[in-house]
């Protein structure tokens, strides 16, 4: 209470547990970033001997990044469009409509959120081989899209419900049709959710491994599959030059993930998630 | 009002989309292998010998309790720590944006990316090793990945943010009037947080509990990367998948999945359970 | 914890930063009292308040309860739970999650005390409130007014040596609002100790206080008992919080006194007005009030719109051009003007007629106007 400054134990715990949380994952990411441009790396010293672009050239020798890249993005713009697509209209009627089994269908809404991966993407993957779409691009974006319409739909349905049933009633009134409604009214006034949605689910998306991992192949796997299939891979793959493939993928989702912050606040959507239960 | 009561063609056409969608490629293949898990894979007939064979077989016993000694410690760290911060950060400090942006990076990254940098800065030459043994913390630099610990470094890194935020967005729900009042009515402010805040923190914790739980169940990746996936920390997604994709077992596969569901449904029910018999009033305060 | 006799604010001031919400705050507090702090919402009161409280530390000045200094702005602070204060919200701030019975008992609960008295206390509480039968219900489940009634009885029970209300009616609907100021009055009246209580409402002020603060922008301008600020406003602002609508530029012509009242020659516009000081209850404080006044002062002069007749009356007469006319029911209210720049509004017999355009006459008495000096800053 007050303004008294006295260091109280949640105040530590603040300190101490954000401090310690955050020069970790510094070190983590700083290691990689050093390790990619470090020619030798002596065991136990602090720095690389020499620095270098050795370990770059081998990484764009062993990867064709040009493709890698294109279809990191092409799997996510497309993911994400489809899915704003599905999940927008379907937003609006879970925040203004009311009908039978619409519990039912908001549950259907969440499980992609709340069941694992693994569990859906595997049987996915089963049913994909069998209709020959496993390993095509179409296979990747179904699969990504399925957590990504539950994301968004949880993003948007708070803005939609913001707008007054009034609006709607008004512009009704004034002889707009339904169309029209969403056109010129709702889309307009839920802009800042539908912008923040996509932001947050390109983020999502780009990072987003089981499913892309499940389903890809060789021609559509996206860069964290890369990332996997180079530590995991059988024979030995020099550590700094996953760390440079690392490095890239890094910096791409950096950029989009400063470029989402400015369009909403990532972590609105747990909250969303805690009060739909 | 336009609030309709029933189906309208309005209705239907905006959000039927998604449904088929999430009907055809989500409830139908987990369907799909509902079915796969009961039938054998050879006759093709209806059987339970693959969830007896589950249930009897000691390898994916111990990857159960893998999967929940790796899952549970985890979730009850990410807790305990998230609950004091939460309530520190209650209303609000400084340089906000900033601190969340940098909770928040690891979240973005995603696992594999955190993963492999652990390689690197939890390894044997790693920075924390060496800074461990300089500081004189530690004989001999061991390395924290390729086993248990890793796993569990990584899933904590991952989890942190998520139970931290969804607390803050609970307790920043909790009205600042209701703690002024306490310390009006004489309660010190320990008695403040252990009667007031930490009752209607309660709800968020158990969401937070629920949902960071299933994130650490559902463990695979960081299991492969960082643990040892054949022997201690072989979990359940894992088992799952290297049934299907290396012994082209769909069939036990997918009575793994199912189970792993099963195991999430019936923690999530318990979770519920609790949070009903604990909360029975309402989060609102008054009006205005 | 012991009763006080006084508690005294001496140059109590509170700043967030480069803002100061309150300067120099002069007030003592004499148990049994129940006084108000009154004025619009940025004024300060809440902030006051809160500095009692101790919800908020202060940054100058004093806080004692009799020799006891609670808060000095620097070293000394008595933390809120320890100063045996009871606080009501605005939001009542009901516990959500307790039922009515735990609310009322948590300051008990949390003082350790024994379980037989804190049932006896809780019911005894209830009794007063008028919540028997409620106490297992939680706060979602009443309505405003029984949230109110629980939250006033919560304070209640921890017996606090001073009550602080803050705009504790304002969520009630204005039927419930009149019930429920009675009550308070009446539960302030058997505590015997002090209240004090903040609002916007001049008609709540003036029906349950012993003392009235009327502040603006963390000033004090007036304090005083109901009928002295409202006879007496000290200020422009004040004047105005108290229902004269009607405020002109004026001069004094003459000032004469016999029989201890004083009258006024004024001129307002062009037109002379004579105006009667009227005997109060407190003579001190209407003669610093109208003594100071000397011939040939710039003034304003306050009337209220209720105050003023139709008709003539041979004195303070004013024919006016009527602008504007509002049905009341028991009264119309008329706007009009008696010449560029002087308004007037009054409220007349609702028989009386009026239409927009004409011309009415109106009077009002010498000793419904009112003097004001006129303001040096703002």
């Amino acid at each position: 209470m007050g303004n008294q400054k006295k260091l109280t134990f949640s105040g530590i715990m603040f300190y101490v547990v954000n401090i310690v949380y955050m020069m970790n994952v510094f070190g983590i990411l700083l290691s990689v970033v050093v390790n990619s441009f470090g020619v030798k790396w002596p065991n136990g010293a602090w720095l690389p001997d020499e620095f270098g672009l050795k370990w770059w050239e081998y990484c764009g020798a062993h990867h064709q990044l040009g493709q890698l890249l294109f279809m990191t993005m092409l799997v996510t713009v497309i993911t994400v469009l489809l899915s704003v697509v599905l999940a927008y209209p379907a937003a609006f009627i879970m925040a203004k409509r009311q009908f039978a089994g619409k519990k039912l269908i908001n549950g259907l809404f969440l499980l992609p959120v709340i069941i694992p991966p693994i569990c859906y993407g595997l049987p996915l993957a089963t049913v994909l081989y069998k209709v020959n779409l496993a390993t095509t691009l179409a296979g990747v974006v179904i699969a990504n899209m399925i957590p990504t319409v539950s994301y968004m739909i949880l993003v948007i349905l708070p803005f939609i419900e913001q707008v007054g049933d009034n609006v709607e009633f008004a512009s009704r009134m004034l002889g707009a049709s339904r169309l029209q409604y969403f056109t010129r009214i709702l889309i307009p006034l839920t802009f800042p959710g539908l912008m923040s949605a996509i932001m947050l689910s390109i983020v999502r998306v780009i990072s987003m491994f089981e499913l892309t991992f499940l389903v890809s192949g060789a021609k559509t796997q996206t860069l964290v599959v890369a990332l996997f299939a180079d530590v995991n891979a059988p024979g030995y793959r020099p550590i700094q030059m996953i760390d440079a493939l690392a490095v890239i993928f890094f910096v791409v989702t950096v950029i989009l993930f400063i470029i989402s912050m400015k369009f909403g606040s990532p972590t609105s959507v747990y909250s969303q998630i805690g009060s739909e239960k | 009002m336009l609030k309709k009561k029933g189906w309208t063609l309005e209705t239907a056409a905006l959000i039927l989309p998604a449904v088929v969608f999430l009907l055809a490629v989500f409830i139908y293949p987990f369907v799909y292998a509902v079915k796969l898990s009961f039938t054998d894979g050879g006759s093709g007939g209806l059987t339970l010998a693959n969830y007896i064979s589950f249930f009897s077989d000691s390898v994916e016993l111990k990857t159960v309790w893998n999967t929940i000694i790796i899952s549970v410690p985890v979730t009850i760290l990410t807790i305990v720590l998230a609950v004091p911060i939460a309530y520190y950060m209650r209303n609000g400090i400084k340089h906000e944006k900033l601190v969340t942006f940098f909770l928040m990076i690891p979240m973005t990254l995603g696992v594999v990316l955190i993963a492999e940098g652990m390689i690197t800065y939890f390894g044997r030459n790693g920075w924390l090793m060496l800074l461990l043994e300089k500081l004189g913390l530690i004989k001999e630099r061991t390395g924290l990945i390729h086993n248990y610990w890793g796993v569990v470094i990584s899933l904590f890194i991952q989890s942190f943010p998520m139970g931290l935020t969804i607390l803050i967005g609970y307790t920043r729900g909790i009205h600042p009037s209701l703690e002024r009042a306490s310390r009006m009515l004489g309660a010190s402010k320990t008695q403040t947080f252990w009667r007031v805040v930490f009752p209607l923190m309660m709800p968020g914790i158990l969401i937070a509990f629920c949902l960071n739980f299933t994130s650490a169940f559902s463990v695979f990746t960081s299991a492969i990367m960082l643990g040892q996936a054949t022997s201690t920390t072989r979990v359940m997604a894992y088992s799952a998948y290297i049934t299907a994709y290396e012994y082209f077992d769909y069939n036990f596969s997918s009575t793994i999945c199912v189970m792993m569901v099963i195991i999430q449904f019936i923690l999530i029910g318990v979770v519920f359970a609790l949070r009903n018999k604990l909360y029975k009033g309402a989060s609102s305060v008054g009006k205005g | 914890m012991k009763d006080f006799n006084q508690l005294i604010m001496k140059d109590m001031c509170k700043s967030f930063g480069n803002l100061h919400v309150l300067k120099d705050f002069n007030l003592t507090i004499n148990r049994g009292e129940f006084v108000t702090f009154l004025g619009p919402s940025g004024c300060g009161k809440s902030t006051a308040l809160n500095c009692i409280s101790g919800l908020l530390n202060i940054t100058g000045g004093s806080i004692k309860v009799d020799d006891e200094i609670i808060d000095d702005g620097g070293k000394t602070f008595v933390s809120p739970e320890k100063r045996g204060f009871g606080i009501i919200f605005q939001n009542y701030a009901l516990f959500p999650h307790m039922t009515v019975f735990d609310n009322i008992a948590f300051s008990l609960s949390v003082a350790h005390r024994p379980k037989d008295e804190i049932r006896r206390k809780v019911e005894e509480g209830i009794r007063m409130v008028h919540l028997e039968g409620q106490e297992h219900k939680f706060p979602s489940q009443l309505s405003g007014g029984q949230q109110q009634r629980v939250a006033i009885a919560r304070s209640v029970v921890m017996e606090p040596r001073l009550l602080l209300l803050d705009e504790p009616l304002s969520n009630l609907d204005t039927k419930l609002r009149t019930e429920m100021r009675y009550e308070l009055k009446q539960i302030h009246n058997r505590l015997e100790r002090a209240s004090v209580y903040v609002t916007h409402d001049q008609s709540e002020a003036l029906a349950l206080s012993d003392k009235i603060v009327i502040m603006k922008l963390g000033k004090v301008q007036q304090i005083g008992t109901p009928k002295q600020v409202f006879l007496y406003p000290a200020n422009r602002f004040v004047a105005d919080f108290m229902g004269y609508k009607n405020i002109w530029d004026a001069k004094i012509l003459a000032i004469e006194e016999s029989d201890g009242i004083r009258r006024f020659q004024i001129e307002s516009c062009g037109i002379p007005f004579a105006v009667h000081s009227c005997p109060g209850e407190n003579e001190e404080v209407e003669k610093t009030l109208i003594q100071a006044y000397q011939k040939g002062e710039e003034v304003l002069l306050a009337s209220r719109p209720d105050d003023i007749l139709a008709g003539t009356a041979g004195k303070n007469d004013m024919k006016i051009k009527v602008e504007g006319t509002e049905y009341l029911g028991t009264t119309v209210q008329v706007t009009g003007s008696i010449k560029e720049g002087m308004e007037v509004q009054a409220r007349i017999e609702p028989n009386t007629f009026v239409k927009e355009g004409t011309s009415l006459s109106l009077t009002i008495q010498p000793d419904k106007l009112l003097v004001l000096p006129k303001d040096k800053e703002e």
